[in-house]
């Protein structure tokens, strides 16, 4: 019955209004590289402060969330991942719009993320405080053991040569140490430069890697046209459209479960779900050429996490990610304390959010299906006009993050090693899983073995499972990955 | 043993030295005193570099027999002329930024870049210039403020 009120008080015309407005800057944000959402809530927080409490959450609610769906647009249409959480569906994503097939590719990614996040919406509405409590029982042995699995689909994403898959990832899980020791503060790989003590930022890296890379692969290539079909057939069908819609409910799955943990960003729960997709499928060969579920499972990931974490903010006020930590600092800025208390002392203003949550994935999906053509009239500029104009983007989304020219430069060498990487058919998705992955491995590890010593990993029942599973898991993967014919697995090394 | 096979492992050994060497100057600045944890900074950075180095050495020794180049993308002469060139551009550009500011950084880029790609009318190449460079500035430096370096010589 609060839900109901809470629908029915998101109908005004005021919070339909910031609900809108807020899809539509999530939609272009996740669009535009760079930008992403953790920096323009940033920007946008003074300005929601002129609003009423419960109309800025719902546009700042929506400009997260919607950034989830805008982000795949341009890795699916271009190759260039507008936010990390659209890097994993790139992969498969722009290979169906080299085979015309960019439409069903945008289908089944805006129809999936409806799905997670309406899904994710719901169980936000029944069983919220409920399952955020058993998150607390995840501590750092739990989580190392959760992120070591993850670090099995760099077996996966390894193309033709795992050596190269793991050294990729390993060299990510190098550059991920640049910067200060975190639990010691000692500088690592500084070589005494104040910008490298600083580290390395994720957005630059995938701005680098795989927007300049991919621009400059496709000049060298002399591309006339990112796309040159038309966006006929946005519905994909019959067996396609099936196995479309059974992964986006697993990735609605693999997103949702582990999104209700701190750290389980939307970028990391899309690699899992890749890889889980890949191990059910019959065809796990086929993934990286074109296949619907690649795309799928992704996106219905990135958003179940992110309708996820907003589980643990309002129930617990903890955020999982920088983007919800800033919506946190927003409740707090009214006078809102999350916790067990929000959700009876002001019961109206939680309801009426999670009441904007349902109506915003259905603007979103408006946003995402019938006005695609909106955002895909993009693929059809010739790139001559295109390519530069992106080039500029990429500058202005690898400045944005810390306001430093150090990350331009990072995002430059960086699109130099994606070029090269890709030339010489090097996978470049486990560097930048290594490179997520790394700082958080290292954390859980050094926590553990802080409270508890080597043995904490054989004494804890969750860390246990997920170390198994990593084991079991990976002995499948290479021995799969040995029997599929390597010719088949040379198109998959091509981001 | 072809080539970029050679080169490729030599890339591989390089980078973990350099995390070997890194790790074993963390490891002998351990303070005694300090709070280190049961896994000190040195250490752990050594544990994936070790890892690094024998990743490469395998992958040498797999591909020693192999005297066939790999399948690359086909080399397009001009193509490869026209990337590199869009690279040294973006590289002057993002010089540029810091020593002219971003806006005429951007009039240069845009100017050069376009040239490079193919619009050879210089007409066409202002006007796009222009428009672009005005809707980037308009967006992202008035309405989102984005503080960008004003350069040496407006600072």
């Amino acid at each position: 019955m609060d839900l109901v009120y809470g629908i029915i008080n998101c109908l005004t015309f005021s919070n339909l209004l910031y609900c809108f407005v807020g899809c539509i800057l999530g939609t272009l944000v996740g669009v535009l590289p760079g930008l992403g959402p953790a920096s323009t809530l940033s920007i946008l927080l003074p300005l929601t402060m002129y609003l009423d409490p419960t109309g800025s959450i719902i546009m700042l609610s929506g400009l997260f969330y919607g950034a989830m769906y805008g982000g795949s647009t341009t890795s699916i249409l271009v190759n260039i991942p507008g936010e990390a959480s659209s890097v994993a569906t790139a992969l498969d994503g722009f290979q169906m719009t080299r085979q015309g097939r960019a439409g069903e590719a945008l289908w089944i990614s805006a129809m999936g993320s409806f799905i997670a996040g309406t899904l994710g919406v719901v169980a936000l509405s029944f069983i919220g405080p409920g399952m955020a409590k058993y998150a607390l029982k995840f501590g750092p042995p739990e989580y190392f053991g959760l992120i070591l699995f993850s670090m099995g689909a760099l077996i996966n994403l390894s193309g033709t040569s795992i050596a190269k898959g793991l050294g990729a990832g390993l060299v990510g899980i190098l550059l991920s140490m640049v910067g200060v020791d975190p639990l010691t503060g000692v500088g690592r790989f500084d070589y005494g430069s104040i910008e490298l003590m600083k580290g390395f930022e994720l957005i630059p890296l995938t701005i680098g890697l795989f927007g300049i890379g991919e621009i400059l692969i496709s000049a060298e290539a002399g591309v006339g046209k990112i796309y040159e079909g038309k966006l006929k057939n946005m519905m994909p069908r019959g067996e396609e459209l099936k196995r479309g819609l059974v992964a986006s409910i697993r990735g609605t799955l693999v997103g949702f479960i582990p999104g209700l943990l701190p750290g389980m960003v939307p970028s990391l729960t899309s690699f899992m779900a890749y890889d889980v997709e890949k191990r059910f499928s019959k065809h796990p060969e086929k993934f990286g050429t074109g296949l619907i579920e690649g795309v799928a499972a992704c996106e219905s990931a990135n958003n179940a996490t992110a309708q996820a974490g907003f589980i643990p903010l309002m129930a617990l006020g903890i955020p999982t990610g920088p983007a919800l930590a800033i919506i946190l600092g927003a409740l707090m800025m009214y006078g809102l304390q999350p916790g067990p208390v929000l959700f009876e002392a002001n019961k109206q203003f939680v309801w009426t959010v999670i009441g904007s949550m349902y109506i915003g994935n259905v603007i979103l999906l408006i946003l995402n299906l019938p006005l695609v053509g909106m955002w895909a009239r993009i693929s059809l500029i010739p790139y001559k006009y295109l390519g530069p104009t992106i080039l500029a983007i990429c500058v202005i989304g690898a400045y944005s993050p810390r306001n430093t020219m150090f990350d331009v430069w990072v995002a430059l060498a960086a699109g130099a090693l994606g070029y090269l990487m890709r030339k010489n058919q090097w996978p470049v998705a486990p560097l930048i899983l290594g490179f997520i992955l790394g700082p958080m491995l290292e954390q859980a590890f050094r926590q553990s073995l802080a409270i508890g010593g080597m043995g904490i990993f054989f004494t804890r029942p969750i860390a246990v499972f997920f170390i198994l599973l990593t084991i079991i898991t990976t002995i499948i993967s290479v021995r799969l990955l040995k029997r599929v014919p390597k010719e088949i697995i040379e198109v998959e090394s091509e981001v | 043993m072809n080539r970029k096979v050679l080169i490729e492992g030599a890339l591989f050994i390089l980078i973990s030295c350099l995390g070997i060497a890194e790790g074993i100057r963390l490891e002998s600045q351990v303070d005694a005193q300090s709070i280190q944890g049961p896994v000190g900074p040195g250490a752990y950075v050594l544990f994936p570099s070790l890892l690094l180095l024998i990743t490469g050495i395998v992958y040498l020794f797999r591909n020693c027999r192999n005297r066939k180049t790999p399948k690359a993308i086909e080399n397009n002469a001009g193509g490869k002329a026209q990337a590199l060139g869009i690279m040294a551009v973006l590289c002057l550009y993002v010089f540029l930024i810091d020593v002219c500011g971003y806006l005429l950084a951007s009039v240069v880029f845009f100017l050069l870049e376009f040239r490079i790609v193919g619009i050879q009318s210089w007409a066409k190449n202002i006007i796009l210039t222009g428009i672009i460079v005005g809707v980037y500035y308009t967006v992202f430096v008035y309405f989102c403020s984005m503080s960008f370096p004003r350069g040496i010589f407006f600072s």
